[in-house]
């Protein structure tokens, strides 16, 4: 029995902070906004709503769209580091609660940031294949308006709010896997928490781990399965910015299949890659690698593969 | 004429360094960079900065930490740092 990706929810705040409003603050330009760092507004989750609730609306937008309701979900894998209040009880046990899931139905937070979806999606396939689950949800709800810090040039104008939730089961359409998994612990310091409760980002650091690690994931992925890079229709990268992005499209040698949609909504850190593939996957795509990566620092690539 | 360094695999000299600003810079013609010019008031940002390092490390084998970036700032200031 084999599970894989049968849809993808998504939710986004209304609200918006625009990127354009601090040229002055933050001394750059329109195309520093515009080429480099790609985002032009970050969605923002309004006072009073919480993680569960951005992640509350992404399954029932899955819900909507697809013929998969509450009374059928065996399994939910939340993705956070940005739990309500302090994480206990978990936020997929709130939202269990908020969407009156089944008694029966196993639920726990996962702590992975911007590498979370992928690494989500070996969890719960593992999961659901070892224990003879047929529906569950992979959700991702991770808003870092919580721990952002207004005036930190490096981190202000990236990362937005938003949430998605990926329906699991089986006769996928997408079939997932192989993966390739890694982490760098002895740079986890390139991305924390300050004592002040605000996040802290070495964005060279950063930057040089992605541009370094995520190809060599790629050909890892490659190599195991014995296909090329011509054999991939698309790259969804995680949207950390246009500029890693871009700059992961120029290493790899495959700019034109390296998607960059993030620029009305920022970087959603676990929620960034379903969103890309919601966004850009075309009915004529077979094969796509998607990758995240970053705290940890963590990155999980893998392969889904259209199922005929 | 840049400063030489010697290294078994690769030798950097200006020329490489030039060579490296042309391939990430988008829109710079590097030979109209002298050793001299400080990269951030000549349009090269953070971020292309932070790439065009990278890409040196990478090329001639060294590693430039972060404490040491602010002597970087040039081609010529790049070889100064690597030669001592």
């Amino acid at each position: 029995m084999t599970i894989g990706i049968k849809g993808i929810g998504v939710y986004l705040p209304l609200d918006h902070i625009s990127n354009y409003d601090q040229i002055d603050a933050f001394d750059i330009s329109e195309e520093f906004i515009n080429e480099k760092i790609g985002m032009q507004q970050l969605a923002k989750m309004p006072e009073g709503v919480d993680t569960s609730d951005l992640a509350k609306e992404a399954v029932l937008d899955l819900f909507n769209a697809y013929s998969v309701s509450a009374d059928q979900i065996e399994c939910l894998v939340l993705v956070t580091q940005n739990p309500d209040g302090n994480g206990l009880p978990h936020t997929s046990a709130i939202l269990h609660n908020k969407l009156s899931l089944q008694e029966s139905c196993v639920v726990f937070d996962v702590s992975l940031g911007c590498s979370g979806y992928v690494h989500g999606l070996s969890i719960i396939k593992s999961f659901m294949e070892a224990h003879g689950m047929t529906n569950g949800l992979l959700v991702t709800s991770d808003p870092y308006s919580k721990i952002l810090d207004p005036l930190d040039r490096d981190t202000a104008m990236l990362f937005g709010d938003g949430a998605t939730a990926t329906w699991l089961g089986t006769a996928p359409q997408w079939e997932i896997g192989p993966f390739d998994f890694g982490t760098l612990s002895d740079q986890y310091e390139a991305l924390t928490i300050k004592p002040d409760g605000k996040l802290k980002m070495n964005g060279r650091a950063i930057f040089n781990f992605a541009a370094t690690q995520v190809p060599k994931s790629v050909n890892r992925l490659l190599d195991k399965t014995g296909l090329s890079f011509s054999d991939i229709d698309l790259f969804a990268m995680h949207q950390g910015s246009r500029y890693i992005v871009d700059t992961l499209a120029r290493r790899m040698k495959v700019e034109g299949k390296v998607p960059f949609m993030a620029s009305r909504y920022g970087n959603t850190v676990p929620s960034s890659v379903p969103m890309l593939l919601k966004d850009c996957v075309t009915n004529d795509a077979r094969r796509v690698i998607i990758s995240g990566f970053g705290v940890g620092l963590a990155w999980a690539t893998c392969i889904l593969e259209r199922r005929t | 004429m840049g400063h030489l360094y010697f290294r078994e695999e690769n030798v950097m000299d200006s020329n490489g360094i030039r060579e490296i600003i042309d391939d990430i810079v988008i829109g710079m013609d590097a030979s109209s960079i002298s050793d001299t010019d400080i990269f951030n008031e000549i349009g090269i940002d953070s971020l292309d900065f932070a790439n065009i390092l990278l890409e040196i490390e990478e090329r001639y084998g060294v590693s430039i930490p972060n404490d040491d970036v602010e002597e970087c700032g040039s081609i010529q200031q790049i070889l100064d740092y690597i030669s001592k």
